[in-house]
């Protein structure tokens, strides 16, 4: 089979997505580790086969899951998307490719989050808006495609992620910011800050403290 | 000259004719008998509000459509643009009175010569939070908010007290209509995004070449 332009296209796209995915977890072991190797080594061996066979979808989609069951981060899949939305892409296999496999980063983008513990404000915001970014770009693309399930079910998505955001920052406390007039122990900014000695490990973790007995001046904490 | 014949005036029933049996021969036919009119009876049900009894002299259900109008200039024709139906309101004057002995068994909360209990019990629904069932003799049952109440209390007529009572319908809020909670929500829409980026991928390939097509010749 000598397959034609517009499948070799579609085909280094869904190699390049494989390639980032397994890039996300190359230091997981075990079954979950192994599972997601053997199906990006299966897609990038035979993805012209599966374009032309017209079962790279489902393909795709599943690689995208076992990802993130292999414990790919958001930033991850956000990396994977960034990089796709630059890939050039000039027939419609590879542009379907490209665009689908962006939906599939977004998907499993939305899974990490609902997953993910947040412990302030700020780190939901920050998710939020990184999201808004993610989803308005695919948004735009699937409009101008006129894919009117797409555009719906990313739109859907997008309010979905949205309020659960704003359902999971509700109830979190606000990151302030502390100023003290010298360096102290962790274990002093802890019981002036909150009258317990017991949160000096939390004070500085969010401030990556090197000793904790010399804390920074200023630094981070949470509202309550 | 011959006599004045008065004919024979037909015989004016006053009384109504009794459902499948012979008025005359028993006597006054009761309300209940009414073969019109006994269809409504069947259907009528007692009032109660968060299950707190209560009479009822007058019952007002009042709703219709949201209506916006337009009027353009230069046209003589306006646009009524429907925007939905109007909340049902209901307007319930209702009344507990003493009963003149005590009726013991479900049902009877207000056959009692106490009537304070079941006023008190009424003011409680009234007055509590969150919807609750509304069923009036012959307007039915729905599930509303009690908005306004107000009860009166004559000193000329003891034992007797009117409420005034207003509810608006409550329908249900939007975040429980079609949202799921907020996890569920994302599953159910990353789900979807899923199916529909698999067939647009899918239907894309398939408009484009057919399956096996992708080959070059």
């Amino acid at each position: 089979m000598i397959p034609s332009p517009d499948v070799r296209e579609g085909a280094r796209i869904a190699n390049l997505a494989a390639d980032l995915l397994l890039a996300t977890s190359n230091d997981q072991k075990g079954r979950t580790g192994s599972d997601l190797r053997r199906a990006c080594g299966d897609m990038k061996a035979h993805a012209e086969n599966y374009i032309v066979e017209n079962v790279i979808a489902e393909k795709l989609s599943n690689c995208f899951e076992l990802a993130r069951t292999t414990g790919a981060t958001l930033s991850e899949f956000d990396h994977l998307r960034e990089r796709l939305v630059v890939e050039a892409t000039g027939s419609l296999v590879g542009m379907l490719i490209k665009n689908g496999s962006i939906c599939f980063s977004l998907q499993q983008m939305s899974m990490v989050i609902v997953d993910t513990n947040f412990t302030s404000r700020e780190d939901v915001e920050e998710v939020r808006n990184e999201v808004n970014v993610a989803f308005d770009q695919a948004e735009e693309v699937a409009a101008d495609e006129m894919a009117l399930t797409s555009y719906r079910a990313l739109v859907s998505l997008h309010a979905a992620v949205t309020f659960h955001l704003y359902e999971t920052a509700r109830p979190l406390p606000q990151m302030l910011r502390f100023q003290f007039a010298s360096p102290r122990p962790t274990l002093i900014l802890s019981h002036r800050l909150y009258d317990t000695a017991a949160r000096a490990d939390q004070l500085r973790e969010e401030n990556k403290i090197v000793h904790p007995a010399f804390a920074p001046r200023e630094g981070r904490a949470l509202g309550f | 000259m011959p006599p004045v014949v008065i004919p024979q005036q037909p015989v004016q029933n006053s009384q109504p004719v009794a459902a499948g049996s012979d008025a005359g021969a028993s006597g006054a036919t009761k309300i209940l008998e009414l073969k019109s009119g006994i269809a409504w009876r069947r259907k009528w049900m007692p009032a109660k509000f968060r299950g707190a009894r209560f009479h009822v002299e007058t019952a007002v259900r009042e709703s219709g459509r949201r209506i916006v109008n337009h009027e353009f200039p230069k046209r003589d024709v306006p646009y009524a643009e429907d925007m939905g139906r109007r909340a049902r309101e209901f307007t319930v004057r209702g009344y507990i009175i003493v009963y003149p002995r005590d009726v013991a068994g479900p049902g009877n909360e207000l056959k009692k010569k106490n009537y304070l209990d079941a006023r008190d019990a009424l003011i409680k629904a009234l007055e509590e939070d969150g919807p609750a069932d509304l069923q009036l003799p012959l307007l039915g049952w729905l599930k509303v908010a009690c908005t306004r109440y107000r009860v009166t209390e004559e000193n000329r007529s003891g034992g007797y007290c009117v409420f005034d009572m207003s509810f608006t319908e409550f329908g249900q809020a939007p975040a429980t209509g079609n949202r799921r909670s907020s996890p569920a929500g994302v599953y159910y829409n990353v789900n979807q995004l899923n199916q529909a980026t698999i067939d647009r991928i899918s239907s894309g390939l398939k408009a484009a070449y057919g399956a096996g097509q992708g080959q070059a010749t």
